[in-house]
């Protein structure tokens, strides 16, 4: 809670800087706070609550992990959105502040413990991200993706808004725990069944699992590249801490209609999400299709749902959001220099630009799933676990469909390290260059100490 | 003075299937005005609609349950509605600056 509410206090604190002109410092204070969320986090202080939040959420070790994911992953986000926007744009500050806003929701969406909780945790992440697409204000293409983001959540919202209530009318309580109880008690009645159902569409709309998945594209094309990179990264790893949280308080009742869906919901996500990367030309909207992917690859774990699924899902999300916004700060940066806006116009960016290429090679390299990068155990930790609980044709499906996937990858790959000396050397600050590597040096680790990782994450 | 209290007899003298079947249509109406109508304020006053029926849910069973919990979840999805709403209106004044329309069919930009 204390995370929370300091990372709320500092969202208020960068809007004044923007009023009283001292924009400069609202960065380092948001990055400052994010340390020391993180260090809250990982000496357990939160803050002795439990009187004034009546059981609405809770901090456990399970929420303290994905806390975890969730504030390291935007360290990188806010540093990215540094070299994003120029110093000259109008609201800085208050599209810091906003997504400093949607990281507190984030945090609260994975400590749920009431169903009201969920509810509010959901918009709280999604209310700054319909602003921040259509932050580009005289681009009509950021007003569309805004508009469309805007149109679908709100819609959702209200079906998830009907599961909770639909829940709430089998049973009389939103507490998710006295409900395990009476479905332990007085069995479980359809009309639960329909609202959580209504409550998964809503969770693998936000996840842009496929049947659900028609914005994410759009949104990632038309939308600012640093919120575009935002919503693939921490947005997903929120929303898959709820959905996974809510996977285990469904399951208390048992049935096969769950593994069923989620097994469908899986397959069709990885299928569709790799087989569409394929045709795509350019690499934002090629990246939405890799998330869509990646996203039923994880499911996969929540099939499963036992001890290890958190640490795997937790290590494969990490994994793809260091590797993911690395790309797309890189390709931000090669766009705004040189106007590249397809995979094919990036072709011969290695011959002028060796460490941008390399940072993007690294990247779309752990994407592939090319060892010893991280992007290769996120995959092998996943599959490994499917094997280990005897899904072998979940197995089969996952790796044969990865392999198709990095053929995506691997084309750009082609493209950047063609000899062509089309795209002109580009200029870098030194702090960005010290940012690349870095980042690459983080997906090495990651990749190299998989063991280490998880023993954090579990 | 002839005041009429809203108490729990008077909600419960409609029966619990009635409350449900008008939160059902309002619902339905509420998603096919979404997806049938083209001029965004329709669209919004749809959602609206939609939110709605669910707070006319959320209260008829928290009568029945004899449960106040749901009551207080209705204020929380209004102010929720309202803050929503006030993102999308501004959203519709940025995009009719721009190009002068609120039908959504002139926002074909995006595809593949």
């Amino acid at each position: 809670m204390n995370a929370i509410i300091l990372l709320a206090l500092v969202g208020v604190f960068s809007m004044f800087c923007g009023l009283f002109r001292l924009r400069t410092l609202a960065l380092p204070v948001i990055l400052l706070s994010l340390i020391a969320s993180l260090v809250i986090y990982q000496y357990n202080m939160h803050g002795d609550f439990s009187n004034l939040l009546n059981n609405m959420v809770r901090f456990d070790s399970f929420s303290d992990s994905f806390s975890i994911v969730i504030v390291f992953s935007s360290i990188f986000l806010f540093i990215m959105s540094r070299y994003y926007y120029s110093e000259k744009i109008e609201h800085l500050t208050d599209i810091y502040a906003l997504i400093t806003f949607s990281v507190a929701g984030g945090i609260l969406l994975v400590s749920f413990q009431n169903l009201v909780m969920l509810f509010l945790g959901v918009e709280i992440l999604s209310i700054p991200l319909y602003i921040l697409a259509a932050s580009n204000r005289r681009s009509l293409e950021s007003n569309e993706a805004g508009l469309k983001y805007f149109l679908t959540g709100a819609f959702f919202t209200s079906i998830m808004l009907l599961g909770i209530t639909m829940i709430y009318g089998a049973y009389g309580s939103f507490d998710t725990d006295q409900i395990t109880s009476l479905i332990q008690s007085q069995g479980a009645s359809p009309l639960f069944v329909l609202g959580a159902v209504l409550i998964l569409c809503a969770m693998f709309f936000k996840l842009s699992a496929v049947p659900f998945h028609y914005w994410a594209p759009d949104v990632y094309q038309g939308a600012p590249t640093v919120l575009t990179a935002y919503v693939s990264t921490v947005v997903k790893i929120a929303a898959m801490g709820a959905l996974l949280k809510f996977a285990m308080f469904i399951t208390h009742y048992e049935s096969n209609i769950w593994v069923n869906l989620f097994t469908f919901v899986a397959i069709i996500t990885m299928v569709y999400g790799n087989v569409v990367s394929i045709v795509q030309h350019n690499f934002k909207r090629l990246l939405a299709y890799s998330g869509i992917a990646n996203v039923g690859f994880v499911m996969i774990a929540v099939i499963i749902l036992n001890d290890n699924s958190v640490p795997y899902i937790l290590y494969n999300l990490l994994a793809y959001t260091v590797a993911a916004i690395l790309a797309f700060s890189i390709y931000s940066t090669v766009k705004t220099h040189t106007g590249v806006d397809t995979i094919d116009e990036l072709a011969g960016l290695l011959t002028n630009n060796k460490l941008l290429s390399a940072g993007f090679l690294v990247a779309l390299l752990s994407f592939a799933g090319i060892p010893p990068l991280s992007g290769f155990f996120g995959k092998y930790f996943i599959i490994a676990h499917a094997v280990v609980a005897e899904y072998f044709w979940l197995a089969i499906i996952a790796v044969i469909l990865s392999v198709l996937g990095a053929y995506n990858y691997l084309r750009i790959s082609a493209a950047i390290v063609k000899s062509n000396d089309s795209i002109p050397a580009i200029q870098l600050s030194m702090p960005y260059k010290l940012y690349i590597i870095g980042s690459i040096i983080v997906i090495l680790a990651l990749g190299i100490f998989p063991d280490q990782v998880l023993d954090i994450l579990r | 003075m002839n005041e009429t209290l809203i108490t729990p007899d008077l909600v419960m003298a409609v029966p619990l299937e009635h409350y449900i079947a008008v939160s059902a249509i309002l619902f339905s109406i509420g998603i096919i005005g979404v997806l049938m109508r083209r001029n965004l304020i329709v669209m919004f006053l749809s959602i609206e609609l939609m939110l709605n029926s669910v707070n006319l849910l959320a209260v008829a069973f928290s009568i029945y349950h004899n449960d106040s919990n749901a009551q207080a979840f209705v204020f929380f999805i209004m102010v929720v509605a309202a803050a929503e709403i006030a993102v999308g209106l501004a959203m519709l004044v940025m995009i009719y600056r721009n190009i002068r329309t609120i039908d959504i069919d002139a926002l074909k930009q995006l595809k593949w």
